[in-house]
């Protein structure tokens, strides 16, 4: 009997007892459960999947360094959930939903493409838990004042602001516009209109719009020559029929003679030659980012642990991924939480450090809405395989290291 | 809140002296000191 009381202690109170201690103790003790990060971004077609790996990159290599430096709210870690929006909207609200209700994520960040961003963004306001526009620039985002949107990327008044000043400062007079059928392009037009008023701008300027699945945009390309501008303003966000614009563009003999201005900085990247050759040089590009830039002892770490790993310096989607998740690790810890009501409140209150520098969102007036924006520069290629740190700069006048160069 | 204006980027200190230097050469203008003077009052911060 004595015999049969101590097998009975030993092989279920002891055990029951164990069970109840576990589940008395506090949350993240124990099991330390990970704390749950979405990346949203287009990693299939017709979304900018480039973008989207880059990112992805980016926000890997930031989980792993939280998670190597202690985690965050006491010794959790990161764990990153994936979702491909493929740069349309459906697929977004459908992945938002699933990271939300299935996934348990407390955040997603990894925004591309505008019209997701802005479709995600009223969904995200009813079920809470905020986004992050990681490289999508349409004002409307945050415009629209959620509590729910943040980001940390150029909008695209600034974006137009700039390009505008630049052409004053060259001097150019018939400005073409080929940009998509996007709330991107489209958008970018309606700010360069918008901001020639608000400058007293006297330009001519011609815009013609294309689909963003287009394989051949000769006959735009066409019609444009036709009209002999001064300056070409393309607005593409998949840089794959960026390449063949300029392509088409070079062979009709459009380009360089009348000169390119990118509205993003894809030809900052290394694939850029190999796909273009010699028909790439010259053009003009919007960079975010410039190899010679300072950063933070975070964006160091990057910079250097990306080369080790990839054979590459990282370009601006990859450092924004990895500087989101700084952000977010950051903000963590100020809300002492991973529920997202009390993260976002961190977000308002809190000061961060990111790979270039200090973060903050504030209740901003207009599209400065939970907005951080990076500094902007137009870059030149001035000869074939130049790298975008020899590239150089023509804006702002400050950085100014050189005049346009014509063909 | 932003470490620089809109159109404003931070460069490090070596690479501000470098694009003073190319300034120097292709504008001939004196714009080193107005540099050191954008990069001390913008960029140099331990958090930056």
């Amino acid at each position: 009997m004595k015999l049969q009381s101590r097998s009975y202690l030993r092989y279920a109170v002891i055990p029951l007892l164990l069970v109840m201690v576990l589940f008395a103790l506090p949350d993240g003790v124990g099991a330390k459960e990970p704390v749950k990060i979405g990346v949203m971004t287009p990693l299939s077609p017709p979304g900018a999947t480039l973008l989207g790996k880059f990112i992805l990159q980016g926000a890997r290599m930031g989980a792993e360094y939280v998670n190597s430096t202690g985690g965050v709210l006491g010794g959790r870690n990161i764990e990153l959930v994936i979702e491909d929006d493929s740069g349309t909207p459906e697929k977004g609200i459908a992945g938002y939903r699933r990271l939300v209700t299935q996934k348990g994520v407390s955040v997603i960040i990894g925004q591309v493409h505008s019209s997701v961003m802005i479709a995600v963004g009223d969904l995200a306001e009813r079920l809470g838990v905020p986004i992050f526009s990681t490289q999508a620039s349409s004002k409307t985002i945050t415009e629209k004042h959620l509590m729910t949107t943040f980001r940390t990327h150029a909008i695209d008044p600034d974006r137009a602001r700039m390009w505008l000043r630049f052409i004053k400062e060259i001097g150019f007079k018939r400005i073409a516009i080929l940009a998509e059928n996007t709330d991107y392009g489209l958008g970018l037009v309606d700010e360069t209109k918008a901001g020639m008023a608000k400058m007293g701008l006297k330009l001519e300027l011609k815009s013609l719009i294309f689909d963003k699945k287009v394989v051949d945009l000769t006959p735009q390309l066409l019609e444009l020559r036709g009209w002999k501008p001064d300056l070409l303003i393309d607005i593409h966000s998949v840089p794959t029929t960026a390449y063949l614009m300029v392509k088409q563009a070079f062979d009709i003999r459009l380009f360089p003679s009348t000169p390119i201005l990118a509205s993003f900085d894809w030809p900052g990247r290394s694939e850029f030659w190999k796909n273009l050759g010699d028909k790439g040089n010259y053009i003009l590009f919007i960079s975010y980012y410039h190899p010679k830039m300072k950063l933070t002892e975070r964006g160091e770490w990057f910079k250097k642990e990306y080369l080790g790993k990839y054979g590459e310096f990282p370009i601006y989607p990859a450092f924004n991924g990895f500087g989101q998740i700084m952000i977010l690790a950051d903000a963590l810890n100020l809300a002492q939480s991973d529920k997202p009501a009390e993260l976002i409140t961190a977000l308002e209150k809190g000061r961060f450090t990111s790979w270039n520098g200090l973060v903050t969102f504030e209740r901003g007036e207009g599209p400065y809405w939970h907005q951080w924006s990076p500094p902007l520069m137009v870059l030149q290629y001035t000869r074939v395989n130049q790298s975008p740190k020899d590239a150089p700069i023509l804006y702002p006048p400050d950085m100014k290291t050189s005049d346009y160069t014509k063909p | 809140m932003m470490p620089w204006k809109l159109d404003l980027p931070c460069f490090t200190l070596t690479g501000t002296m470098e694009i003073a230097k190319a300034q120097q050469e292709s504008r001939g203008g004196i714009m080193k000191q107005r540099l050191l003077r954008i990069w001390w009052t913008h960029c140099f911060s331990p958090n930056i």
